[in-house]
């Protein structure tokens, strides 16, 4: 019997077709056949997992000496991991031996390469060591005095809320978005004009949460759009152009 | 045994994930257009050739071969150490 063709092969395994009463009682019986399928599933299901996990940032020093302590071989096969040269597949190098599985080297493999974060392995990977600084709720006796939903924008948008609240020093912007872990560089807080017209940058936003200070002069009915930008760091200080998240203040 | 797909645990999901999507990086275009759209939109053959203004078998051998690529990888990290 003829097997199921690579063509319909991927379009089962991506769900684009159904099949057909022949491809079906076929793949009853056939183990390459369904081998092959279930492979290619195994990539479908992976890639929609995570569909923007392509710019990742790279992971701090201290994963990397956690990553030598583990697998007890510290330097070289740090080193082996971290040169972008490895992270194709072709060109990974093969490791026997070690106490440390290959997939999981192939993922550190893939976070140099600059592919971006799954939130949860992001949070694994930081552990305890996540910024703590960033407030956790409001400080007593702070009035509301205007406050945004944020919504997504762009590949990558983000949900968020933001709170102009009436602190202790001054006017506070409490913005607080859904994930955590930026996709590459860093996220800015800007107040943007109603008609995109002008725009003020309240600061960097780490983490989930951020508490940034209004200058006390800056009239609020002129820039009552708050605007999470992702940010490259790329020596430019002007707004990215790249927004994620954004939404119009209301009393 | 159980065969491999319904042995992978949550981490091997999210090992898997990264290196797909570190393996997707990758990819050049139009190769990696044509399956973001099949794994993202879900569109047929095609859909995409139309979509993307491309013939069908090229499209249909993007499809093809960019699977294939990516099972590569993942397949690398599953040797046994």
């Amino acid at each position: 019997m003829r097997h199921i063709d690579d063509d319909q092969l991927s379009l089962l395994a991506l769900g684009a077709m159904d099949a057909d009463p022949v491809a079906a009682s076929h793949l009853q019986t056939c183990s390459r056949c369904r081998g092959e399928l279930d492979a290619l599933r195994r990539v479908v299901a992976a890639a929609r997992v995570a569909p923007h996990l392509d710019q990742l940032s790279p992971p701090p020093a201290r994963v990397w000496a956690a990553i030598a302590a583990a697998i007890d071989q510290p330097g070289s096969q740090v080193a082996a991991v971290k040169d972008p040269v490895t992270t194709t597949p072709a060109s990974r190098p093969t490791r026997g031996g070690r106490s440390w599985s290959n997939k999981w080297i192939g993922v550190a493999a893939g976070f140099v390469v600059g592919a971006l974060a799954a939130g949860s392995l992001v949070s694994l990977l930081r552990g305890g060591d996540v910024d703590n600084t960033s407030p956790d709720a409001r400080p007593p006796g702070e009035l509301t005095l205007a406050q945004a939903q944020l919504a997504p924008l762009g590949r990558g948008g983000i949900d968020g809320a933001a709170e102009v609240l009436d602190a202790a020093g001054g006017r506070i912007l409490q913005v607080t978005v859904d994930a955590a872990q930026p996709n590459a560089g860093y996220r800015e807080v800007w107040l943007l004009g109603a008609e995109d017209d002008r725009m003020v940058s309240l600061g960097v936003l780490a983490g989930t949460e951020a508490r940034l200070t209004i200058p006390a002069t800056l009239d609020l009915a002129d820039y009552p759009v708050v605007d999470v930008s992702r940010e490259p760091y790329d020596g430019d200080p002007t707004h990215s152009t790249d927004s994620i998240s954004r939404g119009r203040l209301q009393p | 045994m159980a065969p491999r797909d319904e042995s992978l645990s949550e981490a091997d999901v999210v090992a898997d994930s990264l290196i797909i999507a570190a393996a997707m990086t990758g990819l050049i275009e139009p190769q990696r257009g044509v399956i973001e759209l099949a794994f993202y939109e879900g569109l047929t053959h095609d859909q995409i050739a139309r979509r993307l203004d491309l013939p069908l078998g090229t499209v249909k051998s993007h499809v093809r071969r960019g699977l294939q690529r990516l099972r590569a990888a993942l397949e690398v990290t599953d040797a046994p150490h």
